[in-house]
């Protein structure tokens, strides 16, 4: 028993010991302002993990903004290992990757992520490693002009370690930020929506300067093929109402605006639709519960019924037994214990059961 | 580490296993008792057998149906939540359970002199028919989920499976209600016929 005790003392230890080595945060920490160093105990010591076989490519709307101005910053990832859990986290960094290195410490603020949020890390669950994940974030520019940098890293587990790959070799991508010039058309006072529920009707609603046309652009995430919806020039300011979500999913929109002088269009801004943090279980359990009692109670009813017509009626021997068998079972009753052509060894039960086939087989009758 | 997907999928197989034998069943004995010149062909000994395998089939998969549930439940939780979709499984699975039960309560009422009657033997056949739809459907939400396509996608129309009805706490409560004041009524005052 002594020696049975510390076994399972030093087994649980061992299960204590290696869980963080062996699976990290296999669960993610869910989306958040991170820097790309956070993780890195797990992620980045190379004793307790392996580099990632995934490619990233990064791409931005434009080269260029202004104070203020608009940015969609876009990371195609693919061909990661992953884990039985299929989690990737992605981090949207600038500049070298260590601490204080999320954009918004460069002054940018991100509007919109890819999950409806505004987080520069988001993690997504990928399905197929070959087919991969695209993660798309919406920025403003910092009120001051100057040069940007952006990266982006990615965080997974695969083959049972830790994973980490990054586009510090590429260089990144930069992004200059100039004045604004005159007459330049703008939003002046827009909250961008980025969640909504199934059903409901999205009314886009933005305040804008040298404006004379405006129009809403979107498209479904991951389709090249953009819509286009014009805007309402109304006492709240300029107006659209986008499609009503049908189902679960994620649709990019955007303003293109203009005047005379200048068109102009925001960064695509991430509209998702997730039942799930909007629906309530608990009337689908309900309802689940519901249907199965209804259903029971209809059939049991509608047996009970019917069954009453098996009372009056005595057991019908010969309905269901019209077959070949079952006139052997008749007869099989009339077939003679000591009959001389039963084989040695035949229990009688053996021989009432199956003599009617053996002298069948022998070409006589019972 | 098996993680709990794995566990899912030994409960679903076993619970569209068991329904596939049963449903199969369910329906050459219902078949046998409509068309005489098949139940001719059937032996007693065959149609003995095949009562029993749907019987006892059909009791195995009710009794798995909450281990898939709890396993798929937990499933979901790992892979970031409920969605529109895992909805839409909770409804069929209470229609599954529904059928599946209706099909064993006729099964224990009446025994094997259910076959005696057309009327309960068409009742039984499209009840296991119906309950074995309803797994189909479980099934392909479930791999629609998992690998975002199903063999229904074959199909050259959208069967509206993957989106869930839309009520509210107050109706479904009220439903809820209703049935289980229902199926009191059935089992409590109305008569339970003894077949010999």
């Amino acid at each position: 028993m002594r020696i049975f005790h510390r076994l399972l003392i030093l087994g649980i230890l061992a299960c204590l010991l290696s869980s963080p080595v062996m699976e990290a945060n296999p669960g993610g920490n869910g989306d958040g302002t991170r820097d790309f160093a956070c993780g890195g105990s797990c992620h980045a010591d190379p004793d307790v993990s392996q580099p990632s076989s995934a490619v990233i490519s990064l791409n931005t709307d434009r080269e260029s903004t202004f104070v203020g101005g608009p940015l969609t910053i876009t990371a195609d990832i693919h061909g990661m290992e992953l884990s039985e859990r299929r989690l990737v986290g992605v981090f949207l960094t600038t500049g070298t990757f260590g601490v204080d290195d999320s954009p918004d410490n460069s002054g940018w603020s991100i509007v919109s992520d890819t999950n409806g949020g505004s987080s520069n890390y988001v993690e997504s669950y990928v399905l197929d490693s070959d087919e991969g994940i695209s993660v798309s974030w919406s920025l403003i520019a910092p009120s001051v002009e100057g040069f940007t940098t952006f990266h982006i890293g990615i965080h997974h587990g695969g083959e049972g370690i830790a994973r980490l790959a990054d586009t510090s070799d590429q260089g990144g991508v930069s992004v200059s930020v100039g004045p604004v010039p005159e007459n330049f058309p703008q939003l002046t006072d827009w909250t961008p929506i980025t969640q909504r529920g199934i059903g409901e009707v999205t009314n886009i609603q933005a305040n804008m300067m040298n404006v004379t046309t405006a129009s809403i652009e979107w498209k479904i995430m991951g389709s090249q093929t953009i819509s286009s919806i014009d805007a309402e020039d109304t006492s709240n300011g300029w107006e659209a109402e986008i499609p009503t979500a049908l189902a679960d999913g994620s649709m990019e929109y955007r303003w293109r605006i203009s005047n005379s002088e200048f068109e102009t269009t925001t960064a695509w801004t991430t509209l998702s639709t997730d039942s799930s943090s909007t629906v309530d279980v608990n009337p689908a359990r309900l309802l689940m519960l519901a249907l199965a009692m209804i259903t029971a109670s209809v059939l049991i009813s509608l047996q009970r019924f019917m069954a009453e017509d098996l009372i009056t009626s005595k057991p019908q021997t010969t309905s269901i037994e019209s077959s070949k068998d079952r006139t052997f079972q008749n007869t099989s009753s009339g077939i003679s214990l000591n009959d001389p052509r039963r084989p040695v060894g035949w229990t009688d039960e053996q021989w009432i059961h199956y003599g009617p086939d053996h002298l069948a087989s022998l070409g006589g009758d019972v | 580490m098996v993680s709990m997907g794995v566990f899912h999928a030994i409960s679903t197989e076993m619970v569209v296993g068991s329904f596939a034998i049963a449903a199969l069943s369910t329906v050459i004995c219902t078949m046998a008792t409509l068309v005489p010149t098949l139940g001719a062909r059937i032996s007693s000994r065959l149609h003995s057998h095949l009562d029993s395998a749907a019987y006892i089939a059909s009791i195995f998969g009710v009794l798995m149906i909450p281990a898939a549930i709890i396993t798929g439940y937990l499933t979901s939780e790992s892979l970031g939540g409920q969605s529109s979709m895992t909805l839409s499984k909770m409804v069929f699975s209470g229609l599954c359970i529904g059928f599946w039960s209706g099909v064993i309560s006729g099964r224990r009422l009446c025994g094997y002199r259910l076959w005696e009657h057309r009327g309960l033997s068409i009742l039984q056949g499209v009840s296991a028919s119906l309950g074995f739809i309803m797994t189909i459907i479980l099934g392909s939400i479930g791999g629609q989920l998992g690998r975002g396509e199903t063999a229904l996608d074959l199909l050259p129309f959208d069967l509206g499976i993957y989106t869930p009805p839309s009520i509210g706490f107050v109706p479904a409560l009220g439903l809820f209600v209703f049935s289980a004041l229902t199926l009191g009524v059935v089992l409590f005052t109305q008569s339970r016929p003894v077949i010999e």
